[in-house]
């Protein structure tokens, strides 16, 4: 696969004529193409062993023990046994992955209850073990690589001498946390619930919200040396397939050690490594999830991280929550007009601020000149040191914060700034506007619902802050469309980020909102392959006369 | 010749009406001001007339020659030398266009924003900003003109409606204003303020037709007819005929006369944006221009390497003039007085010539059949 | 490599040479903002510019003192005189004493003396308006005595903020029309057009020594209809500086003034006039007054017919007007004499207005009133319109008032019965 091409490749094809063919990934609309989808590349090959293992005992305890490393690596356990004196075989699991109670209530008490009269072939005793072990799933294994991959998940496996296939038996059961409120992304009125570590409880709680047999969630493997399972979840009569084939066909081909968290797995699966917006969503509620995923996108969940990645967004999703429709249309058109007024807050204010009192100083009302001079006269920094300071000191704030513990840590934050602020107004360090702009701004960053895109928007303020200390309202007026052309180039695996607005067909996922039973229709910018969410008419019941309110108590003589 | 990207009818309309629209900042008005007085409104109404007329003729020109743009017509009726000869004629033409835009913008910008600042740096920093822009290509600057175009709009008129306390009607009496001979006269020569219509016929399969730049050219037109007859009515309600002949800036003087209160005046500094956006998206499409214009003549597949060399004779293009009064009174008046030559008449002799020596496209019977 | 460090080399050079500083970055506390700007004749130069403008110095902390607040407020601002060739060159003569820029941008109002705007004040005007820095929304003031002893006497004896203190006395004048606010850009267009002449405020000082010792007049004498002029209204206060009247121009040039009751008249014939409290003298009672408050109904309806070398101007005025106080006790508000009532406010304005507008035409011949508006209605081309010049056929033409007045409103009472003794 090519590389794509590096920043001193595009600046060099100013200068020189390159070869550079890049094909870029364009989303297809299913229902009017051909479903003829463009071949990729399979899963990697297995390097290891793909040959079906041996099927006596001693090659196979030391299988076992030269792929985990017994005896000095003491956390996978073979415990031998001999059935009625004549198998003999072991049991093999992972501790600390593996329910113990399970695999010796369920597993070894049968299996040593079992009465031998008859001479057993290994096939016979395979399909009676089948019948015997009282677990819910049993899976065969005879590949070395599935093997070690299911003994890694906390499967117990039972391997009998003569046996062709390992049988794995379900016993997972590692300590896991409950399920929590959400950390970071409250509400008031959506549900309390958030993602854990467990890839099993995520999956059961998006299960609990779409029961529909059309929910397909895939799983693959990721991660060379350390796998990690990862699920896909689509729902397959809705999402476009050439966006949940690009999804897998990216998955399949990270070649990398070990993918710890979803903000890594994200950033080896982004369109645009470069760009200052994040082009994935990032969400630890399954509600916030489910929603996207009726509207026809792509969920990823890693184990053992809590959050879940949607594809593809553009840039209004990043600032919607669940909350704007759980309440009336009136609210909702509000808190997006609040959240908007929010994000241009939070990276052009201090820019503003810094150029209008350099550069444009007729534009301030005259009084309100005055009283920033004044408070200026004892203050030695220039506004854009002054500016900087604040800034840097809000951002230590914000960072010292997440990592002071416990109770200690919410009053620092609300405190320090406020003492800070003080105490730098005090000492003539900083004027007091300038804290109210600061924390206008800071408060408007916070009020973004993704985590992601509020660091964005920080690098992005810094950029128009010198913007306009060099320029002024030109610097930003560039700022704003090169910034703009920029944006609208990035691409989240086919849709443009501004489709919203540049969209001009109709569509129901408007930048406002419109009353929930008007909203007839998927994202069009997605292209589902189903388009209706709803009926025109969606209330039924306003069609049907009003039924006249009688009590039938209150007539005479009754 | 390259892919150059798709523009849909909406972005393609809001390209045309905003490079179109951004003279309207400069001295275009007051120019016009000084030639008509107090029938400015109505001259413009004419102009806009006669641009829907001719760039009409125009279109049945691109009819003849269906799947071709521009130069492709120069080369079928001309033949290849000439053909090509007149093309970077209209590469050299769209090279003076975007530096005397620059050069306008640049003193409207000394003269109002930033008096102490070299222009060689508020040049290079426009230039930079439009090789951003032309680098990432002709679907960007859709993008962003369809995004830009109703802010700007919604800007420009509520500039009028703030001022409009101030306005005094009786200021564009008489209403025959110069004569209507005379009105006519300059209507029709200042038709060349809409000749950015004809981008449309270069663009032409970017786009999707003849029957797709009818509308958007004509619809365009449109709108910009009427913005800037509003614009002319307002400024001469506030001005007259006598005052408004003065200004460099008609628009930004109108907007330094806003006053509401203590604290709602002095609110030119949001119409700064308003002029600005335009201006830089007006910059990028120029230079656009001259790439695409010369990639065409030439054939040549990628024009990305051409950005820089051109970005260099566009800058010196622009330190030629040395003062702003050759720029208000030559480049200016070249421009938007007498580009109508080049860019309507050429094409519609051009079709005169197709017509009576029956020179058609390729493609042309196979289109009729 | 070669090609990497060419490309980096060449960024390097070319941000060095351009992007090394911000030019026109300046701290709001580097300079100074005049809110008032004079001009005299001066003795050693041309031209003799006073500014005055906010100090900084009341320290703007959370512990500020409130004892600084109830001071009078003649240290809040700084007054300084420097004589120049031009306006704007003195903005660099004042840098040898102020240790801050000055910069015009937040002028509020400039005040030019009356000797200087007799002698023709166009081409102040014309610097003023090619020069950025000072904004066409600045007023307009003639001042009757030097305007350096105008802005000396300006202080503000109420709050502590010198701008908004002029800002707010010059949009008074829209509340009692007895002068009005006029900006450069509306002067500057009056002046360079042919529809009608243009006016500035007029203002002055008054030494407030006419009414310093208590009356001993018996018989108090009853002035209605007098209009007053800066610097002789008899009145005591704490600032000497006062604003009244409007200085009337031809051209470029002062020819006169109205007093501030004529500024009203003007006003009402302009449609500039909203509401104000009008004294009427009382025909049965000549020793009493009425109390009106007069407003307008609808605008001014104006119609000029023009001849060859004659014009008639027909104007017609519909007001409104609220009772509120007769002295004389007279029953008034019955329905009989409520039309006596409306023909004695309707006879004092009609004179008024009359005097005013034969003012305009005899004395000072200019058209302030912008009649030319409803003369070119007559006229298609401008070219006939400036071959008919009509600011010269103003002073002879015929002027034909109708007015109509209607008392609507009688006040809280509508009976006014005897006194007993």
């Amino acid at each position: 696969m090519k590389e794509k091409a590096s920043i001193f490749k595009k600046l060099l094809s100013l200068v020189t004529y390159t070869n550079n063919n890049e094909e870029t990934f364009s989303l297809r609309n299913p229902l009017v193409e051909d479903t003829k989808l463009p071949p990729y590349i399979k899963s990697k090959d297995t390097i290891n062993e793909n040959q079906p293992i041996k099927t006596d005992l001693s090659s196979n305890i030391k299988f076992i023990e030269n792929s985990f490393y017994l005896p000095t690596n003491k956390g996978v356990i073979i415990r031998r046994f001999n059935l009625g004196n004549r198998y003999e075989g072991f049991l093999v699991y992972l501790d600390g992955m593996a329910d113990s109670k399970l695999s010796g209530e369920f597993i070894l008490k049968p299996l040593f209850n079992l009465n031998f009269e008859d001479y057993l072939s290994s096939e016979d005793l395979e399909n009676k073990l089948n019948n015997v072990v009282e677990v819910n799933r049993i899976t065969k294994a005879n590949i070395p690589k599935e093997i070690i991959s299911l003994i890694l998940n906390g499967d117990t496996g039972i391997f009998i001498d003569g046996f062709k296939n390992y049988l794995f038996c379900e016993t997972r059961g590692f300590e896991k946390r409950n399920i929590d409120k959400p950390t970071i992304e409250g509400s008031v009125k959506g549900s309390q619930e958030a993602f854990t570590e467990s890839l099993l409880s995520n999956l059961s709680l998006i299960h609990r919200l779409i029961k529909d047999t059309d929910l397909i969630a895939e799983r693959l493997v990721l991660g060379d040396r350390c796998t990690s399972n990862c699920a896909v979840i689509y729902i397959r009569d809705l999402a476009n397939p050439t966006i949940v084939e690009e999804v897998k066909r990216r998955l399949n081909n990270i070649s990398t050690d070990f993918i710890l968290n979803s903000g890594i797995l994200e950033q080896f699966i982004e369109d645009s490594p470069n760009s200052i917006i994040p082009t994935t969503l990032s969400t630890e509620r399954p509600d916030r999830a489910v929603s996207h995923i009726t509207d026809g996108r792509v969920a990823i969940i890693l184990d053992n991280s809590p959050f879940a990645i949607i594809v593809p967004v553009t840039f209004f999703t990043l600032i919607r929550t669940t909350e704007d429709k759980a309440v009336k249309w009136q609210y909702g058109i509000l808190l997006r007009l609040i959240r908007i007024f929010a994000v241009t807050v939070a990276t052009l204010l201090p820019g503003l601020y810094i150029a209008t009192t350099n550069f444009h100083i007729e534009m301030i009302p005259t009084a309100l000149l005055i009283t920033i001079a004044q408070s200026r006269e004892n203050v030695p920094f220039p506004t854009v040191l002054e500016v900087v300071f604040m800034e840097l000191a809000f951002e230590l704030i914000r960072e010292a914060g997440i990592r002071i513990p416990g109770i200690i840590g919410n009053t620092i934050g609300i405190v320090g700034a406020l003492i800070l602020g003080q105490a730098a107004v005090q000492a003539n360090i900083i004027s007091p506007i300038l804290i109210i702009i600061i924390s206008f701004t800071g408060l408007g960053g916070f009020s973004v619902p993704d985590f992601n895109l509020s660091y964005g928007l920080r690098i992005i303020r810094i950029i128009f802050i010198t913007l306009g200390a060099f320029f002024g309202f030109f610097g930003i007026s560039l700022g704003l469309v090169v910034g703009l052309a920029l944006i609208s180039n990035i691409n989240s695996f086919g849709v443009p980020m501004l489709s919203d607005i540049t969209l001009r067909k109709k569509q129901s996922s408007k930048l406002l909102r419109v009353p929930i039973w008007k909203e007839e229709f998927r994202p069009k910018e997605i292209q589902p392959i189903d388009e209706r969410k709803e009926e025109t008419l969606s209330r039924k019941w306003t069609n049907k006369p009003l039924g006249k309110l009688t009590n039938k108590y209150n007539k005479k003589g009754r | 010749m390259q892919k150059q990207g798709t523009l849909t009818f909406y972005e393609s309309f809001a390209f045309i009406t905003l490079i179109t629209m951004s003279k309207i900042f400069y001295t275009s008005v007051t120019s016009a001001m000084n030639l008509t007085k107090t029938s400015t409104w109505f001259m413009t109404l004419i102009s806009c007339f006669s641009s829907v007329i001719m760039f009409y003729i125009c279109c049945k020109l691109m009819e003849r020659f269906p799947g071709e743009n521009l130069f492709g017509v120069f080369e079928g009726i001309l033949g290849k030398f000439f053909g090509k000869i007149f093309g970077m004629f209209v590469c050299a033409y769209a090279v003076y266009y975007s530096s005397s835009n620059l050069l306008e913008f640049v003193n409207m910008l000394k003269v109002y924003s930033l008096p102490n600042t070299p222009p060689t740096l508020i040049i290079t920093t426009m230039l930079i900003a439009a090789l951003i822009i032309v680098y990432l290509g002709l679907e960007v600057i859709g993008k962003i003109s369809s995004l830009l175009l109703i802010p700007v709009i919604l800007g420009l008129l509520s500039i009028f409606l703030f001022a409009a306390p101030k306005y005094n009607f009786d200021a564009i009496k008489p209403y025959l204003g110069v004569g209507l001979k005379k009105t006519f006269e300059v209507g029709f020569l200042r038709s060349s303020a809409y000749t950015e219509v004809t981008i449309l016929l270069v663009l032409i399969n970017s786009i999707g037709g003849v029957k797709q730049i009818k509308k958007i050219g004509i619809s365009s037109l449109i709108l910009t007819g009427i913005l800037f007859s509003i614009s002319f009515l307002c400024y001469t309600f506030i001005f007259g005929y006598a005052a408004g002949g003065e200004n460099i800036s008609g628009l930004f003087e109108l907007s330094t006369t806003i006053y509401f209160n203590r604290f709602f005046q002095r609110v030119d500094s949001i119409l700064l944006f308003t002029w600005i956006i335009p201006s830089i998206v007006t910059t990028s499409a120029g230079i656009y221009l001259c790439l695409i214009d010369y990639s065409n003549v030439f054939k040549i597949k990628d024009y990305k390497p051409l950005i820089f060399p051109f970005l260099f004779i566009i800058f010196v293009v622009t330190s030629l003039p040395k003062n702003s009064s050759e720029v208000i009174e030559i480049n200016m008046k070249i421009i938007r007085q007498y580009s109508f030559l080049p860019l309507y008449i050429f094409p519609i002799i051009l079709l005169i010539i197709s017509i009576l020596f029956n020179k058609k496209g390729k493609n042309y019977n196979a289109k009729k059949a | 490599m070669r090609k990497k460090l060419s490309l980096i080399l060449v960024i390097i050079i070319f941000i060095s040479t351009n992007f090394y500083g911000c030019y026109d970055s300046k701290e709001v506390d580097d300079q100074v903002y005049p809110s008032l700007l004079g001009i005299d004749k001066g003795t050693f130069n041309k031209l003799r510019i006073t500014i005055q403008y906010p100090t900084y110095m009341a320290s703007l902390s959370q512990s500020s003192d409130a004892s600084n607040k109830s001071e009078n407020i003649l240290s809040g601002s700084n007054i300084h005189v420097v004589e120049s060739p031009s306006i704007i060159e003195a903005q660099d003569l004042f840098q040898t004493e102020i240790s801050r820029r000055v910069s015009y941008i937040h002028l509020k109002g400039i005040v030019i003396s009356e000797d200087i705007a007799k002698d023709g004040m166009g081409y102040l005007l014309s610097a003023m308006k090619k020069y950025r820095d000072i904004r066409s929304s600045a007023s307009l003031m003639v001042s009757r005595c030097t305007a350096e002893n105008f802005i000396k006497e300006n202080i503000s004896s109420i709050g502590s903020s010198l701008p908004k203190m002029i800002e707010l006395h010059l949009s008074q004048g829209k509340k009692t029309n007895y002068f009005h606010l006029v900006s450069s850009i509306e002067f500057y267009r009056s002046m360079l057009s042919n529809y009608e002449e243009s006016i500035a405020t007029y203002v002055g000082v008054n030494d407030m020594t006419s009414i310093d010792k208590p009356s001993t007049n018996p018989n108090p004498p009853l002035n209605i209809g007098e209009g007053y002029v800066p610097g002789e209204i008899p009145r005591n206060g704490i600032a000497k500086r006062e604003f009244a009247g409007t200085a009337v121009f031809k051209g470029d040039i002062m020819v006169g003034f109205l007093d501030s009751y004529e500024t009203r008249f003007y006003s009402l014939i302009r449609g500039k006039y909203k509401n104000g409290f009008m004294t009427i003298p009382d025909k049965n009672a000549p020793d009493k007054v009425m109390v009106f408050e007069v407003k307008t109904q609808k605008k001014p309806k104006i119609k000029v017919i023009t001849d060859k070398d004659t014009a008639e101007i027909n104007i017609e005025l519909t007001l409104d007007a609220d009772l509120h106080s007769i002295q004389s006790r007279t029953n008034y508000e019955s329905l009989g004499m409520i039309n006596d009532l409306n023909n004695q406010l309707k006879n004092y304005l009609e004179d008024g207005i009359r005097k005013t507008i034969l003012k305009t035409q005899n004395e000072f011949k200019s058209d302030i009133f912008g009649f030319g508006y409803a003369a070119v209605n007559n006229f298609l081309t401008i070219d006939s319109w400036e071959e008919y010049d009509w600011l010269s056929k103003y002073p002879k033409a015929d002027c034909n008032l109708t007015l109509n007045v209607n008392t609507s409103i009688t006040g809280v009472t509508f009976k006014s019965k005897e006194i007993t003794n």
